[in-house]
């Protein structure tokens, strides 16, 4: 009885308390369009603002003209009728960001996708930010490992920096991200892969992947399926970056994967021509190159008086037909600091991952190579350059020079591999010191070097 | 044709008038039909707003209370609008 009493009070007491009269901007939906509704009224609203639709729907307005509002729906827009009323929040889209994240599937809202408990937190990160300026930024020097020989041989990858895989359908440009997640275990690298577009199944196995091996505890994935409105697939990359941002702040490294911008740009050339802004080059609208420039700029390293961390991105664009002149592929390969390009028949040789060196490059990552790898791989893209006009030549059965180490001459190719192996257990075994030494001072001197070339010899 | 520039000003500043008296136009929104004294102390209360060309009209569904518009602004003191808000805040709880 006593509860009850107490509960009648409390409620005598709001009764006596004058409602609270607050003005709130509404307007009424004319047209819905696929995910677009045109709105009017809504007077005073902000580029950018969250709209409520009955049903906890949620609108964010993309267009204001002179008498109508444009947004695009977040979520189901079939449960929204014309003559509908909606209502301004006042705030812009946030998502709420927290250490929980880690191991969890979202959406571009922060919603759980797999069937978990909602991510609660207090601290909500703006999906749209300007990235960190000049003065905040320090220069891309600490390499990020893929773990993929080719890749931190010839294109290091640093952590900060945005590196663009490209390539055609089903030439593994996933794989290689995927695998560079795995290869972070241990490394406290927060790793985020945001799918766009894809199909759920593919989703669905990449999160089993990193399940099964253990990397599900540093990734989190913000997914946005085809099947998603492409209100939610246009938010999903700026969504994984704020989520990135968060880690970031609090000085950590992060990796994410934008799998794929190709889609991204086509849902939002659907969202512009749905909304009637001009159509430009392969109809996409004029602001195409701000859509993905914005979002790889937040990428960055901070200074460490500004609390250090950093965002390593590593977008991903898929290509027809190997054309990198493409409207996307240029204006990405234009905005990004290299890219890994990966070939069809290169791919269909046999050779993976199927990387054609002469086409890649890494414009900052050289800086944040160790000294012992620089040593070693700082004349292979010239030696293997040489190797592709003497394989040309050697069609004629000329006599070739003996120009390089010349470790693996003798050895026939199918045996290179044995020999790799080989060699990799015996350093184990005997070249302990030497590996110790290197991991430790990140530097070859040149009596290491000839020890080693002894240790290799006595292999072969 | 050649529209006189003066004609196509004035045109202009006349629809601009339009649309301003049309936003500043008050529009009351009530479950019953509300009685002179209490549109005098409506008045009284939102001193600041026009309502010498107020509107009012009745609306059942919002059960009990009153809704004023004026233009884009909607200021929701009806119990249908408290009703659905508590139950978004339900909602978010659960």
């Amino acid at each position: 009885m006593k509860l009850i009493d107490e509960y009648i009070k409390t409620l005598e007491k709001e009764l006596k308390n004058k409602p609270k009269i607050s003005t709130e901007e509404t307007g009424i939906v004319s047209q819905i369009k696929d995910g677009v509704v045109i709105l009017e009224g809504l007077d005073r609203v902000s580029y950018g603002e969250l709209i409520e639709f009955k049903k906890n729907v949620l609108g964010y307005v993309i267009d204001l003209t002179e008498d109508e509002v444009g947004a695009i729906i977040l979520g189901d827009y079939t449960t929204i009728a014309a003559g509908d009323k909606a209502k301004a929040l006042g705030y812009t889209l946030s998502v709420p960001v927290s250490e929980s994240l880690l191991g969890r599937v979202v959406d571009s809202l922060g919603l759980p996708l797999d069937g978990k408990a909602a991510i609660k937190s207090k601290i909500l990160y703006p999906v749209e930010k300007i990235a960190a300026g000049v003065v905040k930024r320090q220069p891309v020097n600490v390499p990020l490992q893929t773990g993929i020989k080719s890749i931190d041989a010839l294109i290091p990858i640093g952590r900060g920096q945005r590196e663009l895989i490209i390539g055609d359908r089903g030439t593994g440009k996933t794989t290689i991200a995927v695998d560079t997640i795995l290869n972070q275990k241990g490394q406290d690298v927060v790793c985020i892969y945001c799918a766009v577009g894809q199909k759920n199944s593919k989703v669905a196995a990449i999160v089993e992947l990193l399940k099964k091996n253990g990397a599900d505890k540093y990734s989190i994935v913000v997914s946005a399926s085809a099947a998603d409105s492409v209100a939610m697939q246009y938010l999903a990359p700026y969504t994984a970056s704020a989520i990135g941002e968060y880690f970031m702040d609090k000085g950590q490294d992060v990796l994410i994967v934008y799998d794929d911008l190709t889609k991204h740009a086509w849902a939002y050339r659907q969202m512009s021509l749905i909304l009637r802004r001009p159509a430009g080059r392969e109809a996409y609208p004029g602001d195409v190159f701000y859509l993905h420039s914005r979002l790889l700029e937040r990428a960055c390293r901070i200074d460490k008086k500004y609390g250090g961390g950093s965002i390593t991105a590593l977008p991903i664009i898929e290509t027809l037909d190997g054309d990198l002149s493409a409207y996307i592929p240029t204006n990405v390969i234009s905005i990004t600091d290299g890219q890994i390009s990966l070939e069809t028949d290169l791919f269909n040789s046999g050779i993976r991952p199927a990387i054609n060196v002469g086409l890649s490059v890494s414009r900052v990552g050289g800086n944040a190579q160790t000294k012992a790898m620089k040593a070693v791989a700082g004349k292979l893209k010239l030696d293997l350059a040489q190797y592709r006009d003497l394989a040309a030549f050697s069609q004629f059965e000329s006599e070739l020079d003996e120009e390089t180490n010349g470790y693996l001459d003798k050895l026939p190719i199918d045996e290179i591999e044995k020999f790799e192996t080989k060699l990799l257990e015996t350093l184990k075994l005997k070249g302990k010191k030497w590996i110790e030494k290197i991991n430790k001072n990140k530097i070859m001197d040149e009596k290491d070097g000839k020890e080693l070339e002894k240790l290799i010899k006595d292999i072969g | 044709m050649k529209i006189n520039p003066r004609l196509k000003k004035d045109l202009k500043s006349f629809l601009l008038e339009n649309i301003q008296k049309e936003q500043n136009r008050v529009l009351v929104m009530s479950a019953d039909i509300l009685g002179f004294d209490e549109r005098q102390v409506l008045g009284k209360k939102f001193s600041d707003l026009n309502w010498s060309q107020a509107d009012y009209q009745v609306d059942r569904s919002i059960i009990a209370g009153i809704i004023i518009k004026v233009g884009s602004k909607t200021i929701d003191l009806s119990l249908m609008g408290s009703l659905s808000k508590l139950s978004n805040t339900l909602y978010e709880i659960d």
